[in-house]
């Protein structure tokens, strides 16, 4: 049923030379500052932190750095990590789905550029500047503390500020124009007609969402989680600004070994350690999603012989 | 004032009275009522910009080319800056850094391109940065202000001879509180670790983001030398920290100045310049200690980068800050003794002076820091708390 919503497949054209050819440039893009940093970081893992000047000593390469960044110390801030990065994931999803879905199938097609505009408009301003601007909304001396210290929501000054529930604010509001877009483009490409059919054929609105609605928009909340979940767990301007002490997160560490260790190999161990845990997720909840698409279409199979 | 004569200790005040009022600290500037305050304080910077305070150091013309400094946060005046700007047509960049570790991993990370021109280092790390190749020999003949230094400042064992560093100004460390807050009055600092466990303060405590400098809490506390090397001694203080410190900490902030005057924290180790900055605002509800019974002495150097790609700009810059105008405007900005001859006498009346100029029973307390084999230990101490701290 889903696949009449889509648009059938042409005949596949074979790949040509020329194909090769214009992927050149990008190749060569990703093989000189993504693929061999990305090696040289994973070689680097295998090092000690060099006596004399150097950034790392290769002379007897080992896994100690692992064992290192494995122990009791850092293991907490990958937890808390993974939780933020996911809880963060949830929440974007969450909130992005109502608005991508009102501006796709609500807002009149001559408004949609100016909605989405308006929704991409904070990105113009530098994303450091943003999150700084958060230290001042939440200050305990500022206007929103005031308010509700004023009307007795809370008691006393407001005491968001470096905390975890900040560092989940901020991410909330860095990361919701990535959420949106990938969403809306799906929902958006859902043919009006089709709820119109549904509703036609006796559907309820839940029954149309569900069946009609939903179920082409899901390449798009894949996009939309994985935009935002790979960055997320990399994060380190956002707890920088607005985490303190508490709001730690494993980009923080890396930096610091980086910077004021000069640590280099237990940075890149930790850095490898942090894409390897970012694909674990992923496959764990792709492996999820698949099983359960799998389940829920044999249970809907319609036996078309009997 | 004049553009010639050396300042009289009238001209001197009158600069000193404008640069105070024209100082706009964040929180004044949340509680600006409205657009006709901000574009008043806007007009005030832009009236003192047009200063003639380059000219009494001379030479400082038509250079041109940009500078790029690396230096702490709130460390030069940017009026001091706009003025040397206007009369050596360079183009200044502030980049800034919170702790000497983190500068040296940069510059050595960057291996020669790292594009700045002078940095900001204090003395106990000139030697590593010497031996690492990052920083040139000074060329004294332009800076002919260099007379102007009070020899006690000079020659220092880090860098006998002057040969790389000059002074740029000395301070010490204590802590800065909000005494709505803590509920007693905080003497040494075995108050700061027994208090940040009291109601209210808990949570909101700092401490500085500089390695050297936590484990010093303890040594100084227990009154032993912090430049210890014996791994035991390091491994009790990481304990302490572990359990005293880090339950309460709110954040490792090298500057919290700002975060207690937005009523983030409580209780913090501070620079001494910067606690100057929380005082000045309000010198009834924050109040200062002196680390006791110990705490430390640091001096942090002008020096100019081996890969510097405009030493030009960056000699008149250094030998104009060396000038005493400018640098009265300094310590005025800063809150630091910049140890240029008769600077405490050229400013008796400035505003928290006992934070910049210490008595000699005080400056007998602090002991100067090193940098010895101990020194991966304290950053992988400092690395451990901030993990423990996040979880």
């Amino acid at each position: 049923v889903t696949s009449l919503a889509l648009p059938a497949p042409g005949p596949r054209a074979r790949p040509r030379r020329s194909g090769a050819l214009t992927a050149l440039p990008s190749g060569v893009w990703y093989l000189a500052f993504f693929l061999l940093p990305l090696a040289a970081i994973v070689l680097y893992s295998f090092g000690a932190k060099p006596v004399g000047p150097g950034v790392v000593d290769l002379s007897a390469p080992s896994t100690a750095n692992y064992s290192a960044v494995l122990s009791e110390t850092f293991t907490s801030t990958f937890r808390q990590t993974v939780q933020t990065s996911a809880l963060s994931t949830v929440l974007l999803l969450v909130v992005a789905f109502p608005v991508a879905y009102y501006a796709a199938t609500r807002v009149p097609p001559r408004w949609r550029p100016l909605l989405l505009g308006l929704i991409i408009v904070p990105f113009w301003t530098s994303f450091l500047l943003r999150t700084f601007a958060w230290r001042i909304i939440l200050s305990p001396l500022g206007p929103i503390s005031e308010g509700l210290d004023g009307l007795g929501i809370i008691n006393g000054p407001l005491a968001v500020l470096d905390t975890r529930a900040a560092v989940q604010l901020g991410l909330l509001y860095n990361y919701l124009p990535l959420m949106i877009f990938p969403l809306f483009v799906a929902l958006d490409r859902v043919d009006p007609s089709l709820r119109e059919a549904a509703k036609d054929l006796g559907a309820g609105r839940i029954r149309t969402f569900l069946t009609v609605t939903a179920p082409p928009a899901l390449p798009g909340v894949v996009a939309g989680v994985l935009l935002v979940f790979i960055p997320l767990m990399g994060e380190y301007v956002t707890p920088t600004v607005l985490g303190g002490a508490k709001g730690l997160m494993v980009g923080n560490l890396v930096a610091s070994q980086f910077l004021e260790a000069q640590n280099v190999p237990l940075g890149s161990a930790m850095a490898v350690v942090l894409v390897g845990l970012t694909l674990a997720v992923i496959g764990v909840v792709a492996g999820v999603c698949l099983l359960a698409r799998t389940l829920v279409r044999r249970a809907r199979a319609v036996e078309l012989v009997s | 004032v004049s553009r010639t004569t050396p300042p009289s200790g009238d001209g001197l005040r009158i600069l000193l009275d404008r640069a105070s009022a024209s100082r706009l600290t964040r929180r004044r500037f949340l509680g600006l009522a409205g657009a006709g305050a901000l574009l008043a304080a806007c007009g005030d910077g832009g009236n003192t910009a047009d200063s003639p305070l380059g000219s009494g150091s001379g030479g400082a013309t038509d250079i041109g080319g940009k500078l790029n400094i690396y230096t702490w946060a709130t460390y030069t005046d940017p009026e001091v800056v706009s003025a040397f700007s206007t009369s050596s047509g360079v183009q200044v960049a502030l980049d800034i850094y919170d702790s000497n570790e983190a500068a040296i991993a940069k510059l050595e990370l960057a291996a020669g391109s790292s594009g700045y021109d002078i940095v900001v280092p204090t003395g106990v790390f000139i030697p590593q940065m010497v031996s690492k190749g990052l920083l040139q020999k000074l060329d004294k003949s332009k800076l002919p202000n260099l007379a102007n230094v009070d020899p006690v400042y000079l020659d220092q064992p880090w860098d006998p001879g002057n040969e790389y560093s000059v002074c740029k100004d000395w301070g010490t460390t204590g802590i800065v509180y909000d005494r709505q807050i803590v509920p007693e009055p905080v003497t040494n600092w075995a108050d700061y670790l027994r208090l940040a466990a009291a109601p209210k303060v808990s949570g909101m405590v700092t401490a500085l983001a500089v390695p050297g400098d936590l484990t010093g809490i303890v040594f100084w506390r227990d009154d032993i030398d912090w430049t210890t090397t014996d791994p035991a001694d390091l491994d009790r203080a990481e304990q302490i920290l572990l359990a005293e410190l880090v339950p309460h900490l709110k954040a490792f902030d090298s500057f919290p100045s700002t975060g207690m005057l937005e009523g983030s924290y409580a209780m913090s180790q501070v620079f001494s310049g910067d606690a100057r900055v929380v005082l000045l605002e309000d010198p009834e509800r924050y109040a200062w200690q002196l680390g006791a019974p110990k705490t430390e002495l640091w001096m942090d150097n002008w020096t100019v980068t081996a890969d510097a790609a405009n030493t030009e700009a960056a000699y008149a810059f250094i030998n104009e800050v060396l000038s005493p105008e400018v640098s009265a405007r300094e310590v005025n900005f800063h809150g630091y003794n910049t140890g240029l001859t008769g600077i405490e006498d050229a400013l008796p009346d400035i505003e928290q002076g006992e934070l910049v100029f210490f008595t000699d029973e005080e400056v007998a307390t602090m002991v100067p820091g090193a940098v010895n084999e101990a020194q991966d230990r304290l950053v992988e101490i400092l690395n451990n708390l901030r993990a423990a701290a996040g979880g």
